[in-house]
């Protein structure tokens, strides 16, 4: 994803930030999404990658593009919303779900986990996994939220590269798995398909962490390198958002090197497991 | 201009380096690639104990042989200065080494990091390109770029002249030291580099962080 070559004579705060902030001005006021407070650095970095994939010289000429065509919005939407991550991503977060985690679910009669910002569903799936082989399934229930329908699609489609079922095959079995990957999904001419029975007790919806409210009380909820991509005034409002969500003594799951500092919620927590980046709501 | 006899004659070390002065730049960022982690802990040892600029380290190359821990606990072995690996939006802190952690990209926003799960660029996570692209975004002039050691996939290249672009330092380790014999290509691009030995662009960097004498 090389950009093309570019005038970089510019200041740092000069002409693209400019186009910058108005084709996130113009998207919030045409679509309604509110990117204006994704971190900067990474945003600039996928647009500059949507440019080259659009074919366009500038940002200007992609907010044109963007504000006429509802499919070029998708588009971009999808660009942003695409972590590119594998399945059991960390084996060592989901070996320690498994082993600290499981336990407490067993005590809940019914347990609703909120995977926010799911993606294109890996981490859906494992978890999916986990909770089928812990003989859980039927008394959990999966929420999979993303703000890019397009990634949404792919998420419930659960089809992945066919080159990649050996790499999660190993993080699969770091993680504790018990039996083999190509138990859950079938090899097909599109790559590996996870098998439709782990989607029973999963929910896909559409919900935007950056203009939307909390929509229920979970018991879990992972969101593991999603804010990452938020400013820091941002990302405070998702963890308003997301405490107001759990209830009481549930868990968060946050990513391999995201932490609650600057949160506004530190003392909120506590940690569950430091390796694991899981804490529980105090209160 | 330009005679046959040049090479021979010139110094060790580019005569360019006197145009850096301490208090110039307010970050130095390191970049080293594929199988330069050795080159990167003679670095760190050859760093002067009481540096006071903020420090960034990025090893390319795979990821998945060492846990960030262990590469934390090995880097730490080598530097007098803490080393930590970056957590998303850390702040940057001056005379810290701040490690970039494996399988994202490490992205500069004012005054703290940011990481991204964004797709590999030219097959690498950390990129190289990426880290010196948002260096020279943040910080301009003021920003130190070092590349280090082999670089087959010539990652860091493209970062280094953004950086150059933006009137930043740019630093090449002299092809003569570096392992496998395959350094930052210097040529095109790149030869507005100051090109030094390993063993010099410690010293070198130390003298851009003011520290006190000790």
């Amino acid at each position: 994803m090389n950009t093309a070559p570019r005038d970089y004579e510019e200041p740092p705060h000069g002409l693209e930030d400019l186009e910058i902030d108005l084709l996130l001005e113009g998207i919030a006021r045409r679509y309604g999404s509110d990117l204006r407070g994704y971190a900067r650095g990474a945003l600039r970095h996928k647009l500059m990658g949507t440019l080259v994939a659009e074919r366009l010289p500038t940002i200007s000429a992609l907010q044109e593009r963007v504000l006429r065509d509802a499919a070029a919005m998708a588009r971009v939407l999808a660009t942003l919303a695409t972590n590119v991550q594998g399945m059991f991503r960390d084996p060592g977060f989901f070996l320690t779900f498994r082993r600290r985690i499981v336990p407490l679910l067993r005590t809940y009669p019914f347990v609703r986990i909120w995977l926010a910002g799911c993606s294109t569903g890996e981490e859906v799936y494992s978890i999916a996994i986990v909770l089928a082989e812990e003989h859980l399934s039927t008394r959990v229930r999966l929420y999979a939220t993303d703000m890019s329908e397009t990634v949404l699609a792919q998420a419930k489609a659960g089809t992945y590269g066919a080159d990649l079922l050996q790499p999660f095959e190993t993080s699969y079995l770091e993680a504790g798995g018990r039996r083999t990957l190509t138990d859950y999904c079938t090899i097909g001419r599109d790559g590996m398909t996870l098998s439709s029975s782990l989607r029973d007790n999963v929910i896909f919806g559409q919900h935007d962490l950056a203009t939307d409210r909390s929509f229920n009380e979970f018991n879990v909820i992972l969101c593991r390198n999603v804010t990452i991509h938020f400013g820091l005034a941002l990302r405070r409002r998702v963890h308003d958002l997301l405490r107001e969500s759990l209830c009481r003594l549930g868990i968060l799951g946050l990513g391999a090197h995201e932490s609650l500092r600057g949160s506004g919620h530190e003392d909120r927590y506590e940690v569950l497991d430091p390796a694991a980046r899981l804490f529980r709501r105090l209160g | 201009m330009g005679t046959a006899r040049s090479a021979p004659f010139l110094p060790a070390t580019d005569t360019r380096v006197g145009v850096a002065r301490p208090g110039d730049h307010d970050i130095v960022v390191v970049g080293a690639s594929v199988a330069a982690a050795r080159t990167a802990s003679m670095f760190l040892v050859g760093l002067h104990g009481g540096f006071s600029l903020p420090l960034v380290l990025l090893l390319g190359g795979p990821g998945r042989d060492r846990s960030d821990g262990e590469r934390l606990v090995s880097l730490q072995a080598h530097c007098a200065l803490p080393v930590r690996i970056v957590d998303d939006k850390d702040p940057i802190l001056p005379g810290r080494i701040h490690v970039a952690p494996a399988d994202y990209h490490l992205f500069i926003d004012d005054d703290h990091f940011a990481l991204s799960t964004a797709a590999p660029v030219n097959g690498a996570r950390p990129s190289i390109d990426v880290l010196f692209g948002s260096v020279a975004d943040a910080f301009g002039p003021r920003a130190v770029c070092v590349l280090l050691g082999s670089n087959e996939h010539d990652d860091g290249r493209a970062g280094a002249d953004r950086v150059r672009a933006r009137g930043g330092l740019v630093i090449v380790e002299n092809p003569a030291t570096a392992a496998l014999g395959v350094a930052p290509r210097a040529e095109a691009p790149l030869a507005s580099a100051t090109v030094l030995h390993l063993s010099e662009i410690a010293p070198f960097v130390s003298n851009l962080g003011e520290w006190e004498a000790s």
